[in-house]
């Protein structure tokens, strides 16, 4: 007992005196908490939109202005030809044109369904589609608003209207996704990161092998190890909850214990990851290289940029041994929904049965390097 | 040219003793991009939905049925009771509620005009933006074949929409420009100044300086095998985005290669940098990461739009040479644009590899005198 105390004191100091270390652990979680929640938003709210009218009539007018009126479009105003749109929209002046045939007006009038012709800059895809959908809607809400001027017209056609109820994120705030999200990263960083690098130096200026004649136990070390980065991981993960509440005014729906118990279970995966990972690795290179390589697959995969949903078979049966996803799962509904211990049971054990995998691997591999 | 010769050997004897890093450096862009392609779609299907039909009648049961057929949602509950859906979020992990009115089918025939409810599971905002746009899809088409058989013409103008540049709306197109970036600055920019670094760790720097080997040798000989292999590595991006994911080269290789060349110079410039001013290896890792890397990812608008950031970030997206290679490089490779229209781009990114060019070789002077 006394021996692991030694070492956490030992790491501690090494932690404090490592300036570098020391601004990380403090400079990382602000300047994600400042950066990403501003810069991480999907939400298409800018759509440039210009207008190629060869109609010149008022009915065409009233529709552009109708488009300028939307929240969502930013008008870039009348453009010559064809051409020309080409050329704007290669210069991204322009997302979409929307191009009024000659006799728009009057064909529309005589019932010959004229045609309009929008062009979109389809190389952000999610942009194009979600562009489409708003100026389709305007289109029909124009047009409907026009049926009703025309008196003539008895037979109205059915309608169905949709009222949207939102749970969990009234204000379909990104935020609300994105800082619990970053959460995430920042006890994954901690753990897996810091701790992989850690030993690594260890190993590379050779104090590993003093430690190993000392006649300290190969458990003494992986818990000397272990204890200190457990704590400033969780420190940094209290620490994240405050800033997300004070800062951002997002506050833990459900049980807080709860949340607390799974991020420290999940903190000894990636521990356990990082020492495991330090001993396969020669120097602080491939370190670095092999838990970034898992981390940008963790991330990418974790659902929290995109949809896990759309995912095929085969990669979600790959994620299951993502625990990040897992992890990632938890925080949706503790925080968001308000789940207690029991709601988050499954994904819990789940990593916990990792964490003991991954740690007696890495103790394994650790005994073995010591003969 | 001797010396510059053996200081490049000696660099790729490092680099292919470390196999493990040779293999990660060049597996990371292939798996990178296979994720993007395959497992990164916004659509989604099969999506789990619970309806409460409140109406049991015609029109809600065709309702259902549009729902069931759109193949976008799997509806795994039909509650009695509007409460139920709350606890089919829970138990069910539902992603979405429906509720539909009692009298839905005799008012939409009567009154032309009925309504439904759509609860929404926010919590991923992701998957629930995507399935609203189903829903209002799948309601519109429900519209449409109501007013069909009821001989209205609901909709006298016909749209035509044409999708200009990626017709198949693939959402690789806007993956690749940013993996090549990212690969190009964690090969160039993180590994040389690495290996920079950990020559001045292990004290090995004040070695090479006291040979008659001059500066620049020694810093263009550990660099030129990273650009070497950063070039490989996208080569071989690009190799998979044509065969694989059949994303076109529009405009002309060569200029494309020149444009990866230019902003391989860029990132190595900022290797070099980082180099100079730190001491160990973690140094420059962290440096890079949190100075390069982060914002590439953050601020080049490939992940995430810069139109919806705040003015000040998009100021600071325009100081990073990412966005300008991005836009460069989409310009060219998707709408096929000539030097003629990306000369601009290519000018911000060469200014910014001579400062910081010019930057670090004062910085290394600086330290030498020391």
């Amino acid at each position: 007992m006394r021996v692991i105390l030694m070492l956490i004191k030992k790491e501690f100091l090494q932690v404090y005196r490592n300036k570098l270390l020391m601004s990380i652990l403090i400079v990382a979680p602000l300047v994600q908490f400042v950066i990403f929640p501003f810069t991480a938003d999907y939400e298409i709210k800018v759509v440039k939109i210009g207008f190629i009218d060869s109609d010149h009539s008022s009915l065409t007018r009233q529709m552009v202005e109708k488009f300028t009126y939307s929240p969502y479009f930013i008008n870039y105003g009348f453009i010559e030809s064809r051409d020309q749109g080409e050329a704007l929209m290669m210069q991204d002046k322009v997302d979409f044109i929307i191009e009024f045939p000659s006799h728009f007006e009057k064909d529309l009038m005589n019932g010959l369904s004229p045609q309009l012709a929008i062009t979109a800059n389809a190389i952000n895809s999610v942009k194009a589609g979600i562009g489409s959908g708003y100026i389709k809607n305007v289109i029909s809400s124009f047009f409907n608003e026009q049926k009703e001027g025309l008196a003539n017209r008895s037979a109205q056609p059915a309608n169905v209207s949709i009222s949207k109820v939102y749970w969990y994120n009234e204000q379909l705030n990104y935020k609300n996704l994105i800082v619990p999200g970053i959460l995430v990263i920042l006890v994954t960083l901690i753990g897996a990161y810091v701790t992989a690098l850690n030993i690594v130096r260890e190993k590379e200026i050779g104090t590993i092998e003093q430690m190993n004649v000392s006649p300290i136990k190969k458990w003494h070390f992986l818990l000397g190890k272990m204890i200190p980065f457990w704590i400033l991981g969780m420190v940094e993960f209290i620490i994240g909850l405050l800033l997300m509440k004070f800062i951002f005014g997002i506050s833990v729906q459900g049980s807080v214990g709860a949340l607390l118990l799974c991020t420290s279970v999940y903190l000894l995966v990636m521990l356990g990851l990082g020492f495991f990972i330090s001993l396969v690795s020669r120097n602080q290179l491939q370190a670095m290289f092999i838990v970034f390589f898992l981390f940008v697959v963790f991330v990418l995969m974790s659902g929290l940029f995109t949809p896990t949903e759309g995912m095929p078979q085969w990669a979600k049966y790959i994620n299951y041994a993502n625990p990040m996803s897992f992890f990632m799962e938890i925080i949706k509904l503790i925080v968001m929904k308000g789940a207690g211990l029991m709601d988050v049971m499954k994904p819990l054990i789940t990593l916990f049965v990792m964490s003991v995998f991954i740690n007696s691997a890495a103790l394994l591999s650790y005994s073995e390097k010591k003969k | 040219m001797k010396e510059l010769i053996a200081i490049l050997q000696k660099e790729l004897i490092h680099i292919y003793r470390d196999k493990v890093s040779l293999f990660l450096v060049l597996a990371m862009p292939l798996v990178l991009i296979l994720l993007f392609g395959f497992t990164i779609s916004t659509e989604i299907r099969n999506a789990k939905i619970s309806v409460c039909d409140l109406a049991q009648d015609a029109q809600s049961k065709a309702l259902i049925d549009a729902f069931r057929a759109s193949g976008y949602f799997k509806i795994v509950h039909f509650p009695q009771n509007p409460n139920e859906i709350n606890h089919d979020f829970k138990e069910k992990q539902i992603k979405a509620g429906i509720i539909i009115p009692a009298h839905f089918g005799s008012q939409l025939l009567s009154d032309k005009e009925s309504q439904i409810q759509v609860i929404s599971d926010i919590s991923d905002i992701n998957v629930a933006s995507v399935l609203n746009n189903y829903i209002e899809s799948v309601v519109s088409h429900f519209e449409e074949e109501v007013n069909e058989s009821g001989h209205y013409s609901d909709n006298p103008i016909q749209v035509s929409i044409q999708m200009l540049y990626n017709p198949e709306l693939n959402s690789v197109y806007m993956f690749v420009p940013g993996i090549i970036t990212l690969i190009m600055i964690i090969i160039t920019a993180l590994m040389s100044s690495i290996t920079l670094a950990r020559e001045t760790e292990t004290n090995t720097m004040r070695m090479m300086l006291i040979t008659p080997v001059k500066k620049i040798y020694i810093v263009v000989g550990k660099v030129i095998p990273y650009m070497g292999l950063s070039l490989l590595s996208t080569i071989m991006i690009l190799g998979i985005s044509v065969w694989v994911f059949k994303m076109p080269i529009e405009g002309n290789i060569f200029l494309l290669l020149l444009l990866c060349i230019i902003f391989m110079f860029t990132a190595a410039s900022f290797g070099l940098l980082v180099s100079s001013i730190s001491n160990t290896q973690l140094d420059a890792m962290m440096i890079t990461m949190m100075g390069l890397f982060l914002p590439t990812v953050l601020l080049s608008g490939f992940l995430f739009p810069l139109d919806n950031m705040p003015f000040i970030f998009q100021i600071l997206a325009d100081i990073f040479p990412a966005k300008w290679f991005i836009l460069a490089i989409k310009d060219v490779m998707i709408k096929g644009a000539g030097i003629a229209d990306i000369w601009h781009y290519i000018l911000i990114l060469a200014v910014m590899s001579v400062v910081l060019l010019r930057f670090s070789m004062s910085q290394i002077d600086k330290r030498r005198k020391q």
